[in-house]
């Protein structure tokens, strides 16, 4: 595999190098040295971000830190969402605060920390940024969504919530909370950013793990099955069944009319034309510890990336398969690694 | 079932002890009464440091701080004044018992205690015994065990003692206490308290430490009523309560506090008569602790648990023999808003033996027997033996088989409590050579423990955190001591004491260091006097630690050496008073004692104490 791979990289190299010689105008400048890799988002202690390039030269380690001199992301870092501007939303949900950079420098330029209560995850609708805070973890009654305007960082408004909110996602004209966090609770919101009210509650199966959209329709992924939503009648079209032995299965991601989701150190995948969903590993992986398996999980451009975040008390590891379920890649990144982001 | 029987037979020997002693001929009494008297009858082969009533005040009044400057012990204090939990010889927080009178206080939800919630003030001796000890202390007691003191003498006179201190950060300690008596009554009622805004500016960085005020203040009673001769009735209280906010990394964190409230109370009897002592102790002992999770909202989350311990000690001396057996009955129930209903009962028996073969050579070995109703207890042993080459050398081994029950917490939280876990046992060895002559004490102790089926919180496979039997660890290392006592002249003396400690802290399946464990702590100290005056300098030093159990050389807490002086005047005729200033970190030294939590630099205190 890794020969295999060397002589790819030489390839290409070669490649590149002949093209960069030849046809300077033709090649799209980099907007910025973490431009063409992935970001790795790692929650800490304190959070950190780990940079890979696409062509696998290099792993660089804390890149927000070696940017920005003397700041730090803050504690428990969650998640990023990003702008039409090429700016990403670093959440700590430790330090409720929400770091801004420049996405492809990473040179930072500004912060959010206002009406922050243990923020979760964002997703930007017309220049907003909705941002779930899941507030005092004794009670869900205090949890809110914190709409926020990007151009002035001035908190527009604050939805308020009587049920946990976690994952928050958008088909471009509605948002949707996911109304379950850790494994407990079910159902998903509908926010209509129009009027910044809730617009609908729509129900799901018990112990919600986790909701994708894909071509109008909203899955959702919970302990018996995955329910999906027609996003337009917001009624019930049918209910995937989720075989008992992988019940608890998570990180629903949808890719090329494949259903991809992790249980335990297995990737599973199920076409999204069958009902029944599979129950056979398509990927295993090792893990020292049979805990913090699958800690973060994306498919993107026919690849598959996931996190392992060992003992949280020491640094973790990502790996990356192609469709065939073969490694194409792997290495040490930071403390928790949680997520994957894409530039 | 065998509860029931404990509880009988300890009746019956309480019987049969006070019959022996109205017929037995009078014995005289030791004049300082100490609860825990297995500390001094029992500690063949081990390491024992004493820390006197005097020595205690010369420090200020918290726990944490005085026993960094008096032993190797390691503590891991999350910014200062927040939670403290020690690593004694390289275990974790849990694995050091602490002692009340006797009586173990460690946390029933937690299994450690949390040393910045207890105060020195009103403690007659602190005596920190190294090693195992589960044998005599039950469970908890693997790295060591850390024993409180409040003695009262059979002679009392009446004094008042008042001391007050004013600090850096807004800084206040206050105690008085009060001791007198009537007739055959003699008692000590002391209140202390001591309470900082904690804002201090941290070095090196510009900002200062927020939301991190704390106060904390305790209220003591000692009673001891001597019935005749050989039968003494005693009462011991305390009653803690404390607030403490935890300070902040960014000022945008949710602003939160931890309230705590401890009482403890216990009754006790001792009977002699000439070859046989009984003692008797019920204690009842109450720990509750309020979380606010965010002020602002003032959402909180609230354990509470009560603990009653019923101990009977049966002591036979003989020549050179001693016999003890110890019963042990303890009930502890919690309840709380993220606990199931939690009881557990424990009973135990241990047997104790000593016996001094010779002048020079004595040995002593113990066997003990814990059940209750939730596990397989081990069976625990121990074995010590000290000789004495000669006046000024003598060698000594201890090795004995320690446990620790999971807490409550790991068994009962509400998300993640597992019921299946089982104690953690340790193997403990021990040898050491001391040296005496006059003045200088010198001490080399070299210690080697397993422990096995560790318990530790990891996410199990939905992501919930679980606690779980994982790890097998081994500990071992060297610790010498010195002591040296100078009598330069009738009114100059000088004393100079220093520790180290070295160890190693394995975990067996990586063969890395534990985070939070240095491999080097060291203190040391000059105290010089001269007529009324007294000057001291106190040297403290912690190795770096490791904060990834992968042992990544980035990510470290870095070593730090603190250095701290003092100067005292005593002043006998107005109210036998001693006015001291004390400086601590005197070269404002910016370090941290956990990852990202900054501790204060330069401290200036003044303090006066009085007595009349």
């Amino acid at each position: 595999m890794k020969t295999f791979f060397r002589i790819y990289l030489l390839f290409a190299l070669l490649i590149l190098t002949a093209c960069s010689n030849d046809d300077d105008v033709n090649m799209p400048a980099p907007k910025g040295e973490f431009d063409s890799g992935t970001l790795v988002l790692n929650e800490g202690g304190i959070g950190s971000v780990t940079f890979i390039s696409n062509d696998y030269s290099r792993v660089d380690q804390q890149i927000y830190n070696s940017v920005n001199s003397g700041e730090d992301l803050g504690q428990f870092v969650q998640s990023i969402f990003f702008d039409d501007n090429n700016r990403a939303y670093i959440i700590s949900n430790g330090s409720n605060l929400i770091t801004i950079v420049k996405r492809f420098t990473f040179e930072k330029v500004g912060e959010i920390t206002a009406n922050l209560d243990v923020p979760r995850y964002g997703t930007v609708v017309d220049g907003k940024a909705y941002v779930t805070n899941q507030a005092s973890f004794t009670t869900n009654a205090d949890d809110f969504v914190s709409v926020i305007d990007l151009d002035t960082l001035e908190t527009e408004t604050i939805i308020a919530f009587d049920v946990v909110v976690e994952h928050i996602i958008s088909d471009g004209t509605k948002l949707y909370v996911q109304n379950s966090a850790f494994g407990f609770g079910s159902g998903i919101s509908v926010i209509d950013p129009s009027t910044n009210t809730i617009e609908a509650e729509l129900d799901t199966g018990e112990a919600l793990q986790s909701i994708s959209i894909n071509a109008n329709t909203l899955y959702a992924l919970h302990a018996t099955g995955i329910d999906a939503i027609d996003l337009v009648s917001q009624e019930l079209i049918t209910t995937k069944s989720l075989p008992s032995e992988i019940s608890g299965a998570k990180n629903l991601r949808i890719s090329n009319g494949v259903l991809y989701y992790t249980f335990a150190n297995s990737v599973y995948q199920t076409p999204l034309s069958e009902t029944v969903l599979s129950s056979d590993p398509f990927i295993s992986y090792d893990s020292d510890s049979e805990f913090g398996t699958m800690y973060g999980f994306e498919v993107n451009e026919s690849l598959i990336y996931l996190a392992d975040a060992t003992d949280f008390a020491s640094n973790g590891f990502v790996e990356i398969y192609d469709l065939d379920g073969n490694l194409v890649f792997e290495t040490d990144v930071g403390l928790g690694p949680n997520g994957f982001y894409f530039n | 079932m065998c509860m029931k029987y404990t509880i009988v037979l300890m009746l019956l020997l309480c019987l049969c002890v006070n019959a022996g002693a109205q017929t037995e001929p009078i014995q005289m009494l030791d004049t300082v009464y100490l609860s825990d008297a297995n500390l001094k009858l029992f500690n063949t082969g081990q390491k024992q440091h004493h820390i006197s009533e005097k020595a205690i005040a010369r420090h200020n009044f918290a726990l944490t701080d005085l026993l960094q400057r008096q032993t190797p012990i390691y503590f891991r204090q999350n910014g200062y004044g927040m939670v403290s939990s020690a690593a004694f010889r390289g275990t974790t927080a849990a694995q050091t018992a602490v002692l009340w009178n006797g009586i173990n206080i460690n946390s029933a939800l937690t299994g450690q205690t949390d040393f910045n919630t207890l105060l020195t003030a009103n403690l007659s001796s602190i005596d920190v015994k190294f090693g195992g000890g589960s044998n005599i202390y039950g469970t908890g007691a693997i790295g060591g065990s850390i024993h409180l003191n409040q003695n009262l003498s059979k002679h009392v006179e009446e004094q008042h003692q008042f001391q007050t201190a004013y600090g850096s950060f807004n800084t206040f300690e206050t105690q008085y206490a009060y001791q007198n008596q009537w007739k055959d009554l003699k008692f000590k009622l002391a209140l202390v308290s001591r309470q900082s805004d904690n804002d201090y500016e941290i070095p090196e960085q510009d900002r200062q430490n927020q939301n991190g005020q704390f106060e904390m203040n305790s209220l003591d009673a000692v009673i001891r009523y001597d019935l005749s001769d050989d039968n003494i009735l005693s009462y011991f209280s305390n009653f803690t309560f404390g607030k403490r906010h935890f300070s902040l990394i960014r000022p945008t964190e949710p602003r939160t506090r931890y309230d705590n409230i401890d009482t403890r109370n216990m009754i006790e009897w001792q009977s002699s008569s000439k070859h046989i002592q009984s003692k008797l102790k019920l204690a009842y002992l109450t720990e509750q602790f309020t979380f606010f999770d965010n002020l602002l909202r003032n959402t909180s989350s609230t354990s509470e648990v009560a603990t009653q311990v019923m101990q009977y000690e049966l002591l036979y001396s003989l020549d050179d023999i001693k016999l003890k057996t110890i019963l042990n009955y303890q009930n502890a129930q919690g309840k709380g808003n993220q606990l199931d209903s939690a009881e557990r009962d424990v009973a135990g028996i241990s047997l104790v033996f000593q016996q001094q073969l010779t002048e020079q050579w004595n040995y002593e070995f113990t066997l003990r027997q814990d059940v209750n109703d939730d596990f397989e207890n081990p069976f625990l042993f121990s074995f010590g033996s000290q000789y004495h080459l000669t006046d000024r050398w003598s060698l000594r081994v201890h090795a004995s088989r320690n446990y620790r029950l999971p807490t409550f917490n790991d068994m009962f939280w509400v998300n993640g409590g597992n019921p299946d876990l089982v104690p953690e046992t340790a193997i403990q060895t021990e040898a050491g050579v001391n040296f005496e002559a006059k003045g200088l004490h010198l001490s080399l102790t070299g210690f080697y423990n397993d422990i096995n089926d560790m318990i530790r919180w990891l996410p199990d496979e939905f992501g919930i955190w679980r606690p779980q039997n994982t790890d097998e660890v081994v500990t071992y290392g060297l610790e010498p001591s010195l002591r040296y006592d100078y009598q330069i002249s009738d009114d100059q003396s000088a004393r100079f004491q220093a520790n180290y400690g070295y160890t190693v802290s394995e975990d067996q399946s990586t063969d890395n260091q534990l985070i939070y464990v240095p491999f080097h702590t060291a203190n040391a100290k000059l105290i010089y006097n001269i007529n009324q005056w007294d000057f001291g300098l106190s040297w403290l030093y912690n190795g770096e630690v490791f904060t990834q159990t992968d042992n990544n050389p980035n990510r470290i807490v870095e070593d730090y050496a603190l250095l701290d002086l003092q100067i005292g005047k005593r002043f006998p005729i107005l109210l036998n008073s001693r006015l001291s200033l004390r400086a601590q970190n005197i070269f404002d030294l910016a370090y941290e004692a956990v990852d990202n939590r900054p501790m204060p630099g330069r401290a200036l205190t003044i303090q006066l104490l009085t007595s009349f």
